[in-house]
């Protein structure tokens, strides 16, 4: 019995450990499962999908402060503690082509415990319905959640961590591409601006 | 009744006899002694102090295990991308400046040194070729400044030092795979930024819709 608890003074904390680990790389509550909206892809006309995180998103906000451009300044600046983007937006031929249900299905995601709307738009001009989420951990924002869905369109924004809207929203249009190289097998490619 | 017979059978007893023959049968025979078992089974002791060692060990490879697995999942984790030079990690470039050289006997005074600037530099009177180079290779050529080794020891008095750098307003160089990340987080704003300036834009009534605005924080 002796060793039976001294092998639980040893296996405790490993246990411990282990579950700290298994928390950090839970998902985050703030993410939004866009599983269901999958089976628009086959519908759609134009589909973009974007997943940004990881090490990819760290990749990008290296590169970010590399930009000597005032602009990616500002939005490194903004996306500091970012910890991820998800984007999906559907554009369909035809009016009401998709169903209405899919992006309800995400909306009810978002009165759960833990989001807080932020704004809502509705509008009978394209039937448009523009919902904007946020989520709070404590005075830090932990997720940002934007779902537009309108006659011929569907554009759902998950963003984990802090973020800064404010400045988002004014850099809106201003977000290109810059001047840069790409080191490609020693030679040098031009691209941008 | 004679006693001889009784301690060394000489002469007669029938009484003596009589009790022989009657316990006859438990005589004492000589036979060969008795041979060993040709395998020798030790006694087997089952304590629980074996089955609690049992556990101890089952135990402890189980937590050693874990622990391997934990810990290179933090190294895959933490690692990625962190082994790269310093000039592409995450933090803002640091000012390439250490110390100013002003004239020569500073720099033999000196075993690690770096240049400010191209007045300490001229003020010095090195040699310097005057290439534009990007941040990034200046940072390198900083790194390979301070491995200079003594003036002193060096009979020509040749010193090829850092070159003249002009950081601002350069392009900036990318790997394939810092474009693509870098295109995808661009995109991924851009997308999030026009749908919250369409908010606000439809907040502020610009286009005059139906709209509520609910001041979460």
């Amino acid at each position: 019995m002796k060793s039976f608890i001294h092998s639980l003074k040893f296996i405790l904390p490993v246990l411990f450990v282990l579950g700290a680990f298994i928390s950090v790389n839970a998902q985050d509550p703030a993410r939004l499962p866009f599983e269901r909206l999958n089976g628009l892809e086959t519908k759609a006309r134009d589909v973009v999908e974007v997943n940004i995180d990881g090490k990819l998103l760290d990749l990008a906000k290296r590169v970010m402060v590399k930009t000597n451009d005032a602009d990616a300044k500002k939005v490194a600046q903004a996306i500091n503690g970012l910890k991820g983007i998800y984007v999906r937006v559907y554009n369909f031929e035809q009016e009401n082509e998709y169903n209405i249900a899919d992006v309800e299905a995400i909306r009810s995601q978002l009165q759960s415990p833990g989001w807080e709307k932020l704004a809502n738009v509705r509008s009978k001009k394209n039937n448009q319905k523009v919902d904007v989420y946020t989520m709070f951990t404590g005075d830090v924002m932990s997720g940002v959640a934007v779902v537009v869905s309108e006659a011929k369109s569907i554009a759902v924004v998950n963003v984990i961590g802090p973020i800064d809207i404010d400045l988002l929203v004014e850099l809106s249009g201003k977000l290109n591409i810059p001047k840069i190289e790409i080191e490609k097998d020693g030679t040098k490619t031009k691209i941008g601006n | 009744m004679k006693q001889d017979y009784l301690w060394d059978k000489t002469g007669e007893d029938p009484e003596i006899e009589k009790l022989e023959s009657a316990l006859l049968a438990f005589r004492y025979k000589e036979t060969a002694p008795p041979a060993l078992p040709a395998k020798i089974i030790p006694f087997e002791t089952k304590s629980p102090r074996n089955f609690f060692r049992f556990f101890r060990l089952s135990y402890a490879f189980t937590a050693f295990a874990a622990l391997m697995i934990v810990s290179l999942g933090v190294w895959f984790q933490f690692s990625g991308g962190k082994t790269e030079i310093a000039g592409n990690s995450a933090q803002p470039a640091p000012n390439p400046v250490v110390e100013t050289v002003t004239n020569e006997n500073q720099i033999e005074n000196s075993d690690n040194f770096t240049l400010k600037n191209d007045l300490a530099v001229q003020n010095s009177g090195l040699s310097i070729e005057k290439n534009q180079v990007s941040k990034q290779s200046f940072e390198r050529k900083i790194v390979k400044v301070k491995n200079i080794v003594p003036v002193k020891s060096r009979p020509d008095r040749e010193i090829n030092i850092a070159r003249k750098t002009e950081v601002k307003n350069t392009p900036v160089k990318l790997t394939k795979d810092e474009k693509y990340a870098y295109d995808q987080l661009m995109l991924a704003l851009s997308i999030t930024s026009s749908k919250l300036k369409l908010v606000k834009d439809k907040v502020e009534g610009v286009e005059e819709p139906s709209a509520s605005l609910d001041k979460g924080r």
